[in-house]
């Protein structure tokens, strides 16, 4: 665990360590919606990579916007969603975060900046250098963040928008998740030279850090994020995580690709919650027990936000030709002749 | 709290897992993540973890058994004897359990008047569980106040009735379920259930699809969509197919004299120009067309007209009325775009679908289209009587006689069948004698 | 007051006018600054509107293509410049993926205005990678509009309505049309999404053409009109939305119909014209409806074939002329 700085107070310790435990609380819960066959679908769980989407988006404003992937709940969650509409969404329910729309792979959060997951692998490249040209062209003074993980280095869109993104100097980070697998293939089977190197060659700064420890995530995406307001990004970070489940919820046979002592050592030894409150009681800024609250506290708006998606009502019929265009009720109607 | 333990969905599309084996026995503790049991999915064995802590309690399912995924198999309760849970069922995570299909060929209650939408059950004939053959009758049904006898329409045995003598039971719906075999337990209740839910549908197997009972059904004939052809299919285009279809033309005198198919509305003129005495058979001619009376109270119609003509604040031509209610009653026997034209006090008038512009708003139209309907006002005529037949067209003539009108519907015979020409004839007569039917 | 003007003038106008109205505009594609693309179609923008709002990129079609996604999610109007058609399917990812679907996938949270313009059409000898039209690809992806301006006068219009769009709109110019020029109003004004343009009155067939299309069709009208048939001509400006109700009214009177665009034929524009001029107007048809569209063959360079693959008037006519006399073009 990294030293900490004199200008985190405990409130700020605190966030981190609750918005850990919420991702990992919505995720035990979305494994089980799955498991138990209440989610339509499937989806990608972000556990054991918590320390990622919290330390970088702590670090971070509403206004600041990320775009995310295809294993987003943690972005989502770190970004500042509520539980109900993301478990709503999960489950294809009205009140989800996209009308039921977009499901697990593309849940958008826009009152807090969250452009939104993509299920294309490297799909959301583009996307977020784009929303930094929005803010360098119009004055604006939020800066986005990219995640994105190790297998999305191998698009090629990424090399055109780094490209771009530092002719122009653009106030984007490109966060690249490595979790050592790219779906069900080792990353270094994927990937030749070195990830970082790639950035540095269109001059682009780049970082590799823990990403298991949120405090030394979180000083650097401040960082960064300060220096991006000031127009000397982009940037690039790669972050050294571990995903604990499969590559999807229903990627359960994995001995071919991966061992289990792996899995149990990233588990035992260097899991982003249990560390960092271990650091918390070692600070004395909590108690052991005090923890326990928390974490019990959370579990039970987990637990309640997923009983009140699943009794919440789907989307009417009616919904199904909605929001295909902005200003048009219907499409269907409009698409057979606009009078 | 007790914990449901659910066969777990673990590959990307499976609906059942093997259980291989349970690595705990029934009201042995357990902790999270202690291997609970192990499954086969996908060709390969793998082991379940328990989520909660507790002991394992309530088994429903043993070892070698092929599991529903999402189905609960055993509960993880607070106490070894699983007493935990109130009613404890640990029944399976399944849908209610339905009434179980028979199987069978379905019998429904047949449409067997003009406009019948129910039928009253008289009696059954047959007792569930009898046997029965086609041509048996079933059931007496009575329709537009008569008595008719339904036969039974399959051979086997009366496997299940869901209708009761004395209930009236919509058209379509199944009343009762014939099968091959002997029912091991035939059912019989009422259509309308004490719970006040509608009869429900017996699930019908692959094999049953509900049949329209025979015999019984007088057979409506349509107006022939296409133009019939003793040597096979006439080649003509959708616009000159409809036109000969409304101007009562045979294009088959077409090919008779001659003319190169595919026929083009240009070709309809040809067929005009030939008279009529040269039709190789004059016996199908104009001479044989069908005539229709009735006979209806004509104070409806009056009254409408003065509401019409108050709230639109223009007076409202009777026969523009006439020309909706024709059209309505002709589209009812299947007509699809209706050119109406109305001739009344020596003046004509033509209507392009006017019942879909709403009564007291159909305008003329300027047309060279030849009319589907002919629509005559006779009224305030000294005549009291047509029978003029020779025509290309349907045509309505209206007489009135103090309070009653006296309708006459003829139609050349190769323009409708008897039975549309009654339809016709009934549905205009019905709508005038009942304007209130058209509003609604 | 109304002057004549080029297409590629009356595009460049109606960027310009939208630039100034909305500071949220900008241009980004290949050698759109200085060089005012290969067209020539953007040339003095830069002067006015200055490198940061009219963007020169890299030779990145899907990069910039995804930038300007983001750009417009995030409060931009950007106009994407893609100098040749054929580069679509360099684009479709984030064209077809991204930006037509957000604003669904997102349960209308998000929007995407932006506009793309590219351009179609062959016989400029530029054969098979630089020719093709290819806008029936883009119609059938829901949640992209898709406009195809016949003339400067549409072109302007089309493509102002298009900036102010909420919506992803692709816009096709022909790129043998750029130095026609046509009677363009000095004053402003928007042509709406889905209203087709009667461009001729007739009574004995509809020709509903697209594009450079209408040109043809025209030409074939009068051709027709000193035979005695009268051929009424029907631009219908956006293809989605589809202005059917024209189109439909049209053929319910002629009750005989050729469609006329330059995409390939099959699974076409077309096609889906034909299509549904035939489940709405079926009993009105004395004539099987005509397609003609490009020849379903990859563009070929040489000018004795390329001529081959594009409909012409001549054969427009032809058609036209054959099922009017009740004549098959079709097999019966």
């Amino acid at each position: 665990m990294s030293a900490a700085k004199n200008k985190h107070n405990t409130e700020d310790y605190l966030r981190m360590y609750k918005q850990m435990v919420r991702i990992r609380a919505f995720e035990d819960n979305a494994n089980q919606l799955y498991l138990s066959a209440k989610m339509p679908g499937l989806t990608h769980m972000y556990s054991g990579q918590e320390a990622v989407a919290v330390g970088i988006c702590e670090a971070l404003t509403d206004e600041d916007r990320i775009t995310s992937t295809h294993r987003g709940h943690g972005h989502c969650v770190a970004k500042g969603a509520d539980f109900k509409a993301m478990f709503c969404e999960l489950l294809g329910k009205a009140e989800g975060y996209c009308r039921g729309k977009g499901g697990s792979m593309h849940i958008a959060d826009q009152s807090h900046g969250n452009l939104g997951a993509n299920a294309i692998v490297g799909g959301s490249m583009g996307i977020a250098t784009g929303a930094a040209l929005s803010a360098k062209r119009l004055g604006k003074d939020f800066v986005t963040v990219c995640f994105f993980g190790d297998g999305a280095t191998a698009q090629g869109l990424w090399y055109e928008v780094m490209n771009m993104a530092a002719l122009w100097k653009l106030p984007v980070i490109y966060a690249c998740e490595n979790n050592g697998y790219s779906e069900y293939t080792k990353t270094e089977e994927i990937a030749a030279g070195s990830l970082t190197a790639r950035a540095e060659a269109f001059g682009i700064e780049a970082f590799d850090v823990d990403g298991q420890d949120v405090l030394a995530v979180n000083e650097l995406t401040r960082q960064l994020t300060e220096r991006c307001r000031n127009g000397e990004g982009p940037f690039f970070i790669e972050l050294d995580t571990y995903r604990y489940h499969g590559h999807h919820v229903g990627d359960i046979n994995r001995d071919y690709y991966r061992s289990k002592g792996e899995e149990a050592e990233w588990k035992t030894v260097r899991d982003p919650i249990t560390n960092f409150g271990k650091w918390l009681i070692d600070q004395k800024i909590m108690t052991a027990d005090e923890l326990v609250v928390i974490d019990n506290e959370i579990s039970a708006d987990a637990q309640a936000a997923v009983e009140y998606a699943l009794k919440a009502r789907y989307p009417d019929g009616s919904e199904v030709d909605m929001h295909v265009f902005a200003g048009v009720d219907h499409a269907l109607e409009y698409l057979g002749g606009a009078r | 709290m007790p914990h449901d333990v659910i066969m777990p969905a673990l590959g990307m599309a499976q609906d059942t897992g093997h259980l291989l084996a349970w690595h705990k026995k029934p009201g042995e503790a357990v902790e999270a993540g202690d291997i609970l049991f192990e499954v086969e999915t996908d060709k390969a064995a793998m082991e379940v973890e328990a989520q909660s802590n507790g002991y394992l309690t309530d088994v429903t399912v043993e070892a070698g058994v092929d599991v529903p995924v999402g189905q609960t198999i055993a509960v993880i309760s607070e106490t070894p004897d699983g007493a935990s849970r109130n009613p404890a069922p640990p029944a399976p995570d399944v849908a209610p359990e339905e009434p179980a299909g028979i199987e069978g060929n379905q019998v429904i209650m047949p449409a067997l008047g003009m406009a019948q939408d129910t039928g009253l059950i008289i009696s059954w004939a047959k007792k569930p569980g009898e046997p029965v053959s086609a041509d048996d009758v079933l059931l007496e049904v009575e329709t537009d106040k008569a008595a008719m006898e339904v036969p039974a329409g399959f051979d086997g045995y009366v496997a299940g009735i869901f209708a009761e003598a004395g209930e009236n039971v919509p058209v379509g719906d199944v009343i009762a379920v014939i099968s091959a075999e002997r029912p091991v337990s035939p059912v019989s209740h009422s259509a309308i259930r004490s719970n006040g839910e509608a009869p429900e549908e017996p699930t019908p197997s692959a094999s049953a699809k509900a049949t329209p009972p025979p015999a019984v059904v007088p057979k409506v004939e349509k107006p022939s969509p296409t133009v019939a052809s003793v040597s096979g299919k006439i080649l003509a285009s959708p616009k000159a197919k409809r036109l000969a279809r409304e101007q009562g033309l045979d294009l088959e005198r077409l090919v008779k004299i001659g003319a190169r198919q595919p026929y083009h509305v240009a070709d309809l003129e040809t067929l005009k120009s030939q008279p009529a005495e040269t039709a190789p058979v004059p016996s199908t001619a104009t001479a044989a067309s069908r005539r229709v009376t009735a006979e209806v109270d004509a104070t409806e119609l009056i009254s409408l007209l003065t509401w019409l003509s108050s709230e639109l604040g223009h007076p409202v031509r009777r026969e523009t009325v006439l020309a909706v209610f024709a059209a309505a009653a002709l589209r009812a026997v299947g007509a699809a775009e209706l050119v109406i034209k109305t001739e009344a006090r020596g003046i004509s008038r033509v209507y392009l679908d006017p019942d879909s512009a709403g009564l007291g708003h159909a305008k003329p139209i300027e047309t060279d289209v030849a009319p589907s309907l002919i629509v005559r006002d006779l009224c305030g005529t000294a005549v009291s009587s047509v029978q003029l037949g020779g025509e290309l067209t349907p045509v309505l003539s209206v007489l009135g006689r103090g309070e009653t009108l006296f309708i006459t519907c003829e139609c050349p015979s190769d323009t409708l069948s008897g039975e549309t020409t009654l339809a016709l004839a009934n549905g205009f007569a019905e709508r005038v004698a009942d304007p209130l039917r058209q509003l609604l | 007051m109304t002057r004549e003007i080029t297409l590629s003038k009356a595009v460049n106008e109606a960027i310009a006018e939208e630039m100034r109205r909305d500071p949220t505009v900008f241009l980004i594609g290949e050698d759109v600054a200085e060089a005012g693309t290969p067209f020539k179609v953007l040339s003095g923008l830069v002067e006015e509107f200055g490198t940061d709002r009219v963007i020169d990129t890299p030779i990145s079609e899907p990069g910039f293509m995804g930038i300007a996604v983001g750009a417009a999610m995030t409060g931009s109007r950007p106009i994407v410049d893609l100098m040749f058609g054929d580069f679509l399917y360099l684009v479709m990812d984030q064209l077809c993926n991204q930006a037509a679907k957000t604003h669904y996938m997102s349960g209308g949270k998000l929007k995407v205005p932006l506009v793309l313009r590219t351009n179609m059409g062959a016989t400029r000898r530029s054969a098979a990678q630089h020719s093709q039209s290819l806008q029936a690809i883009v119609a059938h992806i829901p949640g992209l509009k898709v406009a195809m301006p016949s003339s400067a006068y549409e072109a302007k219009g089309l493509m102002k309505t298009a900036i102010r769009d909420d919506n992803p709109v692709v816009i096709f110019e022909d790129k043998l049309m750029y130095q026609d020029k046509a009677p363009v109003p000095e004053e402003e004004y928007l042509i709406p999404f889905g209203e087709a343009k009667i461009k001729r009155d007739g009574r004995d067939i509809t020709l509903v053409a697209t594009s450079s299309m209408v040109q043809v069709a025209e030409e074939a009208a009068t051709t027709l009109a000193a035979e005695g048939i009268s051929a009424e001509v029907i631009d219908p400006r956006t293809i989605v939305p589809l202005d059917e109700q024209t189109i439909i009214n049209s053929v319910r009177k002629t009750s005989r119909a050729i469609v006329i665009d330059e995409g390939h034929q099959s699974y076409g524009v077309t096609a889906e014209i034909a299509a549904r001029i035939n489940e709405k107007a079926f009993y009105h048809l004395d004539a099987p409806v005509i397609r003609m569209g490009a020849m379903d063959v990859p563009v070929p360079f040489s000018p004795a074939l390329e001529d081959l693959t594009v409909p012409t008037a001549e054969g427009v006519v032809e058609n036209a002329r054959k099922i009017c006399r009740g004549e098959l073009v079709h097999a019966a």
